[in-house]
């Protein structure tokens, strides 16, 4: 994906966001909506003149945009790093904080980040360590154990 | 010497309060550069703890948790672009491309001095102004504040990367998004979608760890190698330029350093607010606008020096008035009527000693946090020369932890990540972070104070306006703009 796709992206999600808190704006009474109205309106204009003129001159700002942003990767090589996190995030929602963080470190230092077995399960037991000593023993703060350990297996 | 100063001073030669200070900053140190956790959650968990000690001994260790948590914030800004704290936001913005080319160890160098320095001159000039401080304090009311927040808005979306049209929309969104919940002068629930967990509106710590850690996480993973540039010789030695740096720029300093007193002083306006403010007028003045967001160390002088000046200016109102300015200063008030010190205007007359206890050892806090930042600068620097493949997984681990156990909201989770995607995206589609952060930040602010200035004028625009320091902030919120387009339209005509 190129970067002006990206900016045609960000606009859209920006515009999708004011339009839709400018039309709920409308819905209330008083005070509530004025201010933002007052925001919304004239950044929605800005967002579809902006899009306009970038499609009208595509050609032209895609090199302009493209040339800005040396030193950002290129979305074929962050796809897997983003795999990665949407799988943490939903393992993470089924088996809780401890074992997903343990088998996201194992997981991503070994079959990502191409280390050893050793390594990698070395990595991720002394992080576990780490992280459970702070927040379990030390802050007292229990992490989420998930919907499959916390709700399913107490039950059992 | 003033009364109270040397019983105060000999309280600091105890072993036990040597040790609550050092303890306290330690403490601080980690709490703050952990994303997520910060000094107010520290004081909070060990505030039990301290019900039976003595209450000299006790402010200590608060005192060196809030003097050195905003330094901690600052190393994994400068770092690893994650404010460890909101009121760290800023100093990524120049603090991590500085450690991008090499020049890590000056940026802690310059963080940890001009912390130091700008608490130093916050609590200097709550030492002269505690007496007097009623009519600065009374002079800044709804309008005003409005005004102020107006003011750093219009500031930063004029001085951001790229156009000043993209930076005007991202400062609308950041204001739009900071709407969502409750909205407490009129009670109105807005833009939730039904959803119970936007009441509260989107929370802040997700926002910053999403937006700056995971997606610059997700950069840096997806082009691997290190944190620094390719074909970069890190300077690991700079901290000490960092020290003269910060002393070769002292009006960057005072300037930042005042205004984050200044903003200090206004109850409820924020920490975030004073380092944003502050660097978007270091940038506003600066001769080379156009190197902030590169790595230009003025930037990480403004936003560190006006983030530890405002604790000065915090301290003031909840000294003399019992006004906490921000929610680390509720947090030190509970603590003072705990153990039984009840503060107000009568406070630096009845119990000189324990003012100048908090004063000395917040310095003493802050000084200790500055000197292990510059010893340690060189050694803390070689994280961004260890392979991003290690890194990866600790962040992701110390991120996602830090933002759970804040709220213990299994849907912040979801938020950082969908917001470390669109932080990448934004990254990949050239468009400023700066505006939809402090639109973000600022937003909410800014609508209660119009609402309320509203209310108390019986509805009449014109309430805005009534006094001096309203129309000089319009003034310059006009004149911001202006003077940005005179310059674009000067280079144009001189090229």
């Amino acid at each position: 994906m190129k970067s002006l796709s990206s900016f045609l992206i960000v606009n859209l999600v920006y515009g999708g966001i004011v339009f839709s808190i400018v039309l709920r704006s409308f819905w209330f009474d008083g005070k509530g909506g004025l201010v933002p109205l007052v925001i919304g309106i004239p950044t929605l204009v800005l967002i579809v003149l902006v899009l306009l003129s970038r499609c009208r001159n595509a050609g032209r700002e895609s090199t302009a945009v493209a040339s800005k942003d040396g030193d950002v990767a290129p979305w074929e090589r962050a796809k897997p790093v983003v795999g990665w996190l949407c799988a943490l995030m939903g393992v993470l929602f089924f088996i809780g904080f401890y074992p997903s963080l343990f088998l996201f470190t194992f997981a991503y230092m070994r079959f990502s980040a191409n280390t050893s077995y050793t390594v990698a399960l070395g990595m991720s037991a002394s992080l576990l360590l780490v992280i459970y000593a702070s927040f379990e023993w030390m802050l007292q703060r229990p992490l989420f154990e998930g919907v499959f350990f916390g709700a399913v297996l107490p039950l059992l | 010497m003033a009364p109270g100063f040397d019983e105060a001073f000999l309280a600091i030669l105890n072993t036990k309060s040597l040790l609550a200070i050092v303890s306290g900053s330690i403490i601080g140190l980690v709490f703050g550069a952990i994303p997520g956790l910060g000094g107010i959650i520290a004081m909070s968990m060990l505030l039990p703890f301290t019900f039976t000690w003595n209450p000299i001994t006790a402010i200590f260790l608060f005192c060196g948790i809030m003097g050195a948590s905003a330094f901690g914030g600052s190393i994994s800004a400068i770092l690893l672009n994650t404010p460890g704290t909101p009121v760290n936001a800023a100093t990524c913005f120049d603090g991590y491309p500085m450690a991008k080319r090499g020049e890590a160890a000056r940026a802690l160098g310059v963080s940890a001095t001009a912390c130091l320095l700008g608490a130093l001159f916050g609590l200097v000039l709550l030492g002269f102004l505690i007496q007097v401080m009623r009519p600065v304090v009374l002079a800044f009311g709804h309008a005003e504040v409005f005004w102020l927040v107006v003011f750093g808005l219009v500031s930063t979306a004029t001085i951001s990367q790229g156009s000043m049209v993209d930076g005007l929309i991202a400062g609308g969104v950041g204001i739009l998004l900071s709407l969502i919940g409750l909205n407490e002068p009129t009670g109105l629930i807005r833009f939730t979608m039904g959803s119970e967990y936007l009441w509260d509106g989107i929370p802040l710590i997700p926002f910053f760890v999403g937006l700056f850690a995971i997606g610059e996480l997700i950069n840096y993973s997806a082009r691997g190698g290190t944190i620094l540039d390719e074909n970069i010789t890190p300077e690991m030695r700079g901290t000490w330029v960092g020290f003269v740096d910060v002393i070769r720029h002292p009006v960057c300093l005072l300037r930042s350093s005042a205004i984050g007193t200044v903003i200090g002083i206004i109850p409820g306006v924020g920490g975030e607010t004073a380092n944003l403010i502050a660097y978007s007028v270091a940038v506003q003045t600066s001769k080379e606008p156009e190197s902030f967001g590169r790595g230009n160390l003025e930037g990480v002088i403004a936003s560190e020096a006006s983030n530890d000046a405002k604790d000065g200016g915090a301290l003031l109102t909840t000294l003399s008035f019992g006004i906490p300015g921000s929610l680390a200063m509720a947090l030190l008030l509970s603590i003072f009527i705990i153990h039984g010190i009840s503060p107000g205007p009568q406070l630096i007359v009845d119990q000189p000693v324990f003012v100048w206890t908090l004063l000395i050892g917040y310095v003493l806090a802050n000084a200790f946090a500055s000197i292990f930042g510059l010893l340690s600068a060189r050694y803390l620097a070689l994280i961004t020369q260890i392979p991003v493949h290690y890194l990866t997984p600790v962040i992701v681990v110390i991120s996602l932890v830090g933002t759970y156990v804040l709220r213990e909201n299994i849907w912040d989770i979801v938020m950082v990540v969908v917001l470390g995607i669109f932080g990448f995206t934004l990254r990949r589609a050239g468009l400023p972070i700066l505006p939809l952060v402090i639109g973000f930040v600022l937003g909410q602010l800014a609508e209660k104070s119009f609402l309320l200035t509203l209310e108390i004028h019986d509805g009449r625009y014109m309430g805005l306006l009534q006094s001096n320091i309203s129309w000089l902030l319009l003034a310059a919120s006009v004149m911001i703009p202006v003077i940005k387009a005179w310059r674009i339209r000067f280079h144009r005509r001189a090229r």
